[in-house]
Formats: structure tokens, sequence, C-alpha cells
């Protein structure tokens, strides 16, 4: 699963810096409430998983549930417009 | 009409064979590549057509139909026809053959069903067509807009699409070519980024179906070209095609809008990291020299032709002091780090959700990305960049093209649409992703069909107006009635410094005559319109001039017909 005792390379410590950086810029500019929200937040966590994840299996599942949820929220703040072309509910 | 067919039947076929021809004369070794020289030395050839019959006032069905047919003659006396050998079939999996054919169906029909019904098309795209099919010539009237003297080198294809017919029913289709270079580029930069036929064409396909992408392929706007050539550039660098073969992209896409040019950045940075890989030559050098010294001719004319008419090859851009007009549609001169940083942020925090709006030509208010780059495309790209150094450059090019677009354009509720290509890599990530991690494909087919059922008509207008306009006879289908008004069949005159979709006067068959008037005080309206011989009057100002107005229609001069139109009493 995940090794927390293995040596981290240059390019992975490059690689968590950037996706603190960012987590951090993300917290500067939005309310905190709506993080969990938040595209890049969401984004930057999953590279975060990735790069301690090295099970094929466990990270192909990190990845659809995180597309899945991408999914998700994309589409509550979508769906509306797309039913309003058939002439549902806006 | 029928005459007509048969002209646009000989022209079109002597182009294509002609493009053919020159392929044979330039393709290169590997047969991959071909696809999409032959798409862009088509769009070459039909630009130059057009802008050689436009200067010389041969700008009508009869001249271009017979140069065809003599073109045609000697292409079949030389046996051209003999050497053409049809692309192998596709290597595709059939579901993604069954999207894609969906996708070809779909753009058919709706450049039979839509007419051009976008405010910037029918303001200042599409009236300078009107004008030179009118006249059979390009003329210096190109309507009252202030962005009218634009580069128009997506209204030459377009042009060729309506001249023959002296209708605009098909005028649409000369964004389904584009559609169909943005296909072939994006195919070929997954194949140059080593994925193989399959997954290369499913990118491919689910790039076509981005939504701003797809709906602007139908809707008379040229961002969607532009990002087609953007991704031709980008392939081209990719698979490192000859130096020579990237002034063909880039010629095009200059005489279509600056904006292109805006994402070079990337692709110069994308060589540099690629420069110890070998280039791969074109048969014939030479060859490939003259088409894109004949490209970057196309492209350049328009600001050789801005520069002798109004002093300035880039006008109406312009820096220092702005009139009110300008002001209201500025267009940012120059780099500035305050749009990069507002437009980055809206686009990350706001735009990419699409959660504003529902798609639309414009893109208003959203990326029109959709929710493929949005979801298990994003997770796609950061997953796969992590093991291959090359996507990781070509990662970084889109990247840094992405963020020179921003800091060379203003920050409005349109920006996205300038950000067409970006998604391509996310696409191509999907598909590489999808190789490898099966379940994917069930989130894509999900995406792939949101996507589709999203961009079935533009979503600016009410669904029921756009439907009553597809249930129009072919011959008088236009987007008039909810736009804007029905015109009459008599001559208007028009007054505007507001933007207007005087593309609608003209009517879809260019029949109707309309007079754009400057520089006339209101007070001399009555009097010029009496000059001219026109009772109708299409008025769109603001300010004083139309108090002014309506003192004379209060006085009796003038009487209101509908919404902008006015009579001559």
């Amino acid at each position: 699963m995940v090794d927390w005792k293995r040596s981290i390379s240059r390019r992975q410590a490059a690689e968590i810096l950037t996706a603190i950086a960012l987590i951090l810029w993300r917290i500067w500019e939005i309310p905190l409430v709506n993080l969990w929200r938040d595209w890049i937040t969401i984004l930057a966590v999953y590279w975060g998983i990735l790069i301690f994840v090295e099970n094929p299996r466990l990270r192909g599942r990190v990845t659809l549930v995180s597309a899945a949820g991408l999914v998700l929220l994309y589409g509550w703040g979508q769906f509306p417009h797309l039913l309003n072309q058939f002439g549902g509910p806006r | 009409m029928i005459e007509g067919l048969l002209w646009m039947a000989l022209a079109h076929g002597a182009l294509l064979l002609a493009s053919h021809a020159v392929l044979r004369r330039i393709r290169a070794e590997s047969p991959l590549p071909n696809g999409v020289l032959f798409v862009l030395i088509h769009l070459l050839l039909v630009s130059g057509v057009v802008l050689v019959a436009g200067m010389t006032g041969l700008l009508r069905p009869r001249p271009l139909g017979l140069s065809g047919a003599v073109l045609l003659a000697v292409l079949l006396l030389l046996r051209e026809h003999r050497a053409i050998r049809l692309p192998s079939r596709p290597d595709v999996g059939r579901a993604t053959a069954a999207l894609a054919a969906l996708i070809g169906l779909r753009l058919l029909l709706q450049v039979w069903f839509f007419a051009p019904c976008d405010g910037d098309a029918l303001s200042y795209h599409l009236p300078k067509i009107a004008e030179w099919v009118q006249r059979g010539a390009f003329t210096r009237e190109m309507g009252a807009d202030y962005c009218a003297p634009f580069p128009a080198g997506f209204e030459l294809v377009e042009t060729w699409w309506v001249v023959f017919l002296h209708h605009d029913v098909l005028i649409e289709m000369a964004g389904v070519e584009f559609a169909l270079l943005a296909f072939l580029a994006v195919r070929l930069l997954a194949a140059g980024l080593g994925l193989s036929p399959r997954p290369a064409f499913l990118a491919a396909t689910l790039y076509v179906l981005t939504p701003t992408f797809t709906l602007q392929n139908v809707a008379c706007l040229n961002d969607a070209p532009v990002a087609a050539l953007v991704l031709t550039i980008a392939a081209f660098v990719v698979i490192r095609a000859h130096p020579v073969l990237l002034l063909l992209p880039l010629g095009l896409v200059a005489g279509i809008k600056g904006t292109g040019l805006y994402a070079l950045p990337g692709w110069v940075v994308l060589a540099i990291l690629l420069r110890k890989e070998p280039f791969a030559r074109p048969a014939s050098v030479r060859a490939g020299m003259a088409l894109g010294v004949a490209a970057l001719a196309v492209g350049g004319y328009w600001y050789v032709r801005n520069f002798v008419w109004y002093g300035s090859p880039v006008y109406p851009v312009k820096s220092g002091e702005l009139t009110f007009h300008q002001q209201v549609y500025y267009i940012q001169v120059g780099p500035s780090l305050a749009s990069l940083r507002y437009s980055l942020d809206s686009l990350v925090s706001d735009l990419i959700y699409d959660r504003q709006k529902g798609f639309s030509t414009l893109g208003t208010g959203v990326s029109g990305w959709g929710i493929l780059p949005f979801s298990i495309g994003a997770v796609a790209v950061l997953h796969e960049i992590r093991g291959d150094r090359k996507l990781r450059q070509v990662a970084l090019a889109f990247l840094i093209s992405t963020l020179t677009v921003l800091l060379m354009v203003k920050t409005d509720a349109w920006f996205a649409r300038f950000l067409l290509f970006t998604p391509a890599l996310a696409c191509i990530a999907v598909a590489r992703l999808a190789g490898t991690l099966r379940p994917v494909a069930a989130i894509v087919a999900l995406g792939a069909a949101i996507q589709f059922v999203g961009t079935m008509l533009p979503q600016q207008w009410p669904p029921g107006d756009v439907a009553a306009m597809m249930r129009k006879p072919w011959r008088t289908r236009s987007a008039a009635s909810f736009v804007d008004v029905e015109p009459t069949s008599e001559p208007v005159a028009v007054v505007a410094v507001r933007r207007s979709p005087t593309y609608l006067m003209y009517g879809p068959d260019y029949s109707r005559r309309v007079e754009y008037l400057r520089d006339v005080k209101i007070a001399d309206l009555a009097d010029e319109l009496d000059r001219r011989g026109l009772r109708l009057l299409y008025l769109n100002i603001y300010q004083r001039p139309k108090y002014d107005f309506e003192a004379l229609v209060r006085k009796g001069t003038f009487g209101p017909v509908q919404r902008n139109y006015y009579r001559r009493l």
C-alpha cells in the first residue's frame, strides 16, 4: 500500500511541493468552506496521493473515485442548463 | 440554382484533385501527417482562389466554375486521378467508430438545419461576405461594426461555400472542414506521443466533442478554426515535421485571428525541448517552402490591406486615446499581467465548472471544455504525465500556450473561447489512461454522452426558437425572427454604432440591398435617405444622437416599424 518509510526522490519532492503550493494558493484564493469542492484542490490532493501510492490497483481506484467525484461536481452545476435545453426546469 | 450546383461541383472537384496533386509533391515518408497536410493544402488553395477572385472581381459562380473546369480537365489529362490512393481503413474500436460517425452525421445535419445566429458572426464576420457575394468582388464596405476590419481568413473559406449557390445554406461547411483538421491534428499529436491508432482515434473523437468547439464548428465563428490550426502546429512540432511545413498552419492561422499566434511560445519551447530528434523531411523541401510562403502571403494579406486602408496592420487594435465606442469594444494591446491573473483565476475558480450558463457558441460565462476534461481528463493528465517524459514536455507546452494567450487577451465573459485548443491534452491523456484502466471507459462514455446531448443546439437561444428556425424551408431559413426582426424585402439603410446583426438584413440568398450610412448627422438623416431613394431605416445608436432621433419620430419625420426599424414618412 503506502510505504511511508521509503526515501523520496528529488522529483517526488518537487511534485509534493507543487501540490502543496497549489493547495496553499487555493486556500489563499477561496473561502475555506468551499475548498472541498474546488477543482484545483481536488486535483492537488489526487496528485499527492499518486506520489505516495505505488500499488497499481489502489492507484486505479483512487483515480476512478477522483474522476467520479469530479463528474458529480461538474454535473451539479451544468445539468440544470442541460435539462433547460429540452425545456426542463432551470 | 442548378447552374450554381454544376459550377460548385466542378470547382470543388478541381481543388480537391489539385490538393491531392500538391500533396504528392510534399508528402512525408510517414503516412501519418498526410491527412493533415491534405486538409491544410485544400484550405490554402480555397483561400488563395477566393482571395484572387475577390481582388480581380471574379468572385462569381461562372468564372470560378469555368476556371475549375479547366483546372480539372488539365489534372485529368495529366492523369492525376490515377495517383489517388484512398487512406486505408483506420484501426478503430466499434464504440469509437459509432461515436465518430454520430458526430460527423450530426455536424452535417447541423450545417443543413442551422442558419447563422451568433451575434458576433451576424454583426462583423458575415456582413462582409454578403457584400462580397453581392458585388462579386472584395469591397471596402464590410459592415458597420467596429471589428469588421479584422483578418478574414476564415471568411474566405465560408465564401467558397456560398458563392456558387448565392445562398448561405451550406456556409457552416467551412467550420466542418476545420473540425476535420482538428480531428486529424489531435490524432497526429496523439500518435506522435506514442499512442497506438485506436486510442489516438478516441482522443481525436473526444476532442471534437468539446462543447464550445463543436458548437463553433457550425456557428460561423473563427475560434474553433484557430484551435484546429494551433493543434496542427502542436502536432507538427511533436512529430518533428520539417519547419517549412509549419509555415502552412502558421500562415493560415495568422490570417484568421491573432489569438492563434498568442499560443506560439508553448510550441517554441516544445521545439527546443525536442531539438535532438531529427526532422521528418517532406518529399520536396522546395515545394514545401513554396506552399509555406503562399500560406504566409494568404495570411498576411489582411495585415497589408489594413496598413494600406487604415495605416495600421493590426487595425482596429490600437493603443493610445480611445473614443467612447472604442472603449466599449476595447481590444487589449500587448501583454498584461493583470489580465493573466484575473483570467486564470476566473478560469479555474469559475468558468471551468460550466455552471453559469448552458453551452453557447461564444462560451459566454463558461469554459466550454465540457465534463471530460474537467473530470477524467484532468485526472488522466496528472496520472499520465508522471510516467512519460514526452507527454510531460507536451503538457508544459500546453500550459505555456494557455498562459500566454491569457496574458494577451482581456478578461471578459468570453475569453475562454481563445483556449479551445487546451482540452486536446486532456482528451489524449484520457485515451491513454483508458488503455491501462478499463473502467475509465464507463466515465468516458458517460461524459461523451453528456457532451453530445448538451451540444445539440446552441443554448444562448430558447430551444423553441431554434427549432422553429430549423423547421423553415431551407431557401428562407434565417435566424432573423428570434435574433432581431424579420426584415422586409425592401432596401434598408443602416445607422449603427452598437453591435447589430446586420447580416440578417441581406437575407439568406443575399438578395436585399443594405446601405450603411456613416458620419450622417441625425438632422440630415431624412435628406440622406431621400437622396438614396430609401424608406426603411435600421437604427442602433445611443447617447445624444438617439435623443435627437426620437425628436424626429415625435415630429413625424420617421415612424417606428418594429424594434430598431423605422420608416421615413
